[in-house]
């Protein structure tokens, strides 16, 4: 397990909590922007990536940042 | 310009409906896939926010102690978004100013606030015989302005039971001037108390909401004045004056202590479900922002298909 899921797998931890969170902003957004259906999904999909990503790449700096305390 | 492929009926009505019910602004224009993500996004996230904060974490406040402002008004705003709830919510924070306003205006001695007749759990002290503990049962009385306009009294009597079957009559009295009365107001508030003392003994916590604090002397019952004791616990309180009802300092404190960092989610689960709304609501006033959705020009992989074969032509 890596250092990054082992911080993940923490119990109570409430990061797992942003993940529906992040996907119903992204359907709900998505879909305020557009009415074609397939479209919503995809452009939601992409979003909730991004957010994802976004998150993770944040949680990998601030590991890192981490190590040496 | 809105795509006349979307149909909007009647906007306004739409706007009003996807206000109240998410999604339902939506179902009344026959979008029914749109009506589908709005209600279960945004009220999944909602219910959800709302679990995670046992039910208390949406409610209006509006109020200043001692010069202090005490407001809950800007997470409200957010929460408001959802008619539903910030409605109700609305009506039971009015409901309480008024029932506040009612208990501590001039009234005349005497005058009934209350008549209860109600189900009691909890403890009692009987100096004379000695005994106390656990007791379950019926109180009945009335809760009176007090003497010169001051304070509350409350004459009534219980009838109950021991755990052991032991049969326990009362006759009670209590004034909120001399300390001998302690009850929780009708609709939740701020000055409603939390049953520190119970919840020692009881082990299980007990809030400001479904339950209200009952206290008062145990008295003789000719003379109605020889302090014999003490009956404490709590009363039920209806779902109508608890629920959305705004929360006691106390009550908060005893939350935050307990569910920690899970209210703080339930919050921001309930304020964001109530902002995405508002895109909701624009929708069905004014259609999607971008488009239909089949627009070539806002696809980036079609803009990069049509150029893909002009740009090695230019090099």
């Amino acid at each position: 397990m890596t250092p990054v899921m082992t911080l993940l797998a923490v119990e109570g931890t409430t990061s797992w909590y942003l993940i529906p969170l992040a996907g119903a902003i992204s359907l709900v957004y998505s879909a305020s922007r557009f009415e074609m259906t397939d479209r919503v999904l995809r452009r939601a999909g992409r979003l909730f990536v991004t957010i994802v990503g976004f998150m993770l790449l944040v949680l990998a700096v601030l590991w890192g940042l981490s190590i040496a305390l | 310009m809105i795509d006349p492929r979307v149909k909007l009926k009647n906007p306004i009505i739409a706007a009003i409906l996807a206000y109240l019910v998410p999604g339902l602004g939506h179902l009344y224009q026959g979008r029914n896939v749109k009506a589908a993500i709005y209600f279960f996004c945004i009220m999944g996230i909602f219910t959800w926010g709302c679990s995670l904060g046992e039910a208390k974490a949406v409610y209006l406040r509006w109020d200043s102690a001692q010069g202090q402002p005490k407001t809950r008004t800007a997470g409200f705003i957010a929460q408001a978004g959802i008619g539903m709830v910030a409605i109700p919510a609305y009506v039971q924070f009015n409901r309480y100013v008024s029932q506040f306003e009612k208990e501590n205006s001039n009234q005349t001695s005497g005058a009934v606030l209350e008549t209860i007749d109600a189900d009691f759990t909890g403890m009692f002290h009987h100096k004379g015989t000695g005994e106390h503990g656990p007791v379950t049962g019926r109180i009945t009385g009335q809760r009176v302005v007090g003497q010169y306009g001051y304070g509350h009294e409350f004459t009534g009597s219980f009838v109950g039971k021991t755990p052991e079957g032991r049969d326990v009559k009362a006759t009670l009295n209590g004034s909120t001037n001399a300390g001998s009365l302690k009850l929780g107001p009708i609709v939740t508030g701020l000055d409603d108390v939390t049953l520190t003392e119970l919840t020692l003994k009881r082990q299980t916590p007990h809030y400001s909401g479904s339950e209200r604090r009952f206290y008062a002397r145990i008295v003789d019952e000719e003379s109605r004045i020889q302090d014999l004791g003490v009956l404490e616990g709590t009363i039920p309180r209806s779902s109508t004056n608890h629920v959305l009802a705004p929360l006691s300092d106390e009550a908060m404190q005893h939350l935050h202590g307990r569910l920690g960092k899970y209210y703080e989610l339930a919050l921001v689960y309930t304020w964001i479900a109530g902002l995405l709304n508002v895109l909701a609501i624009w929708d069905a006033l004014q259609g999607p922002a971008y488009g239909y959705g089949d627009e070539k020009h806002d696809e980036p992989e079609a803009e990069k298909k049509d150029a893909a074969p002009t740009a090695p032509a230019a090099a």
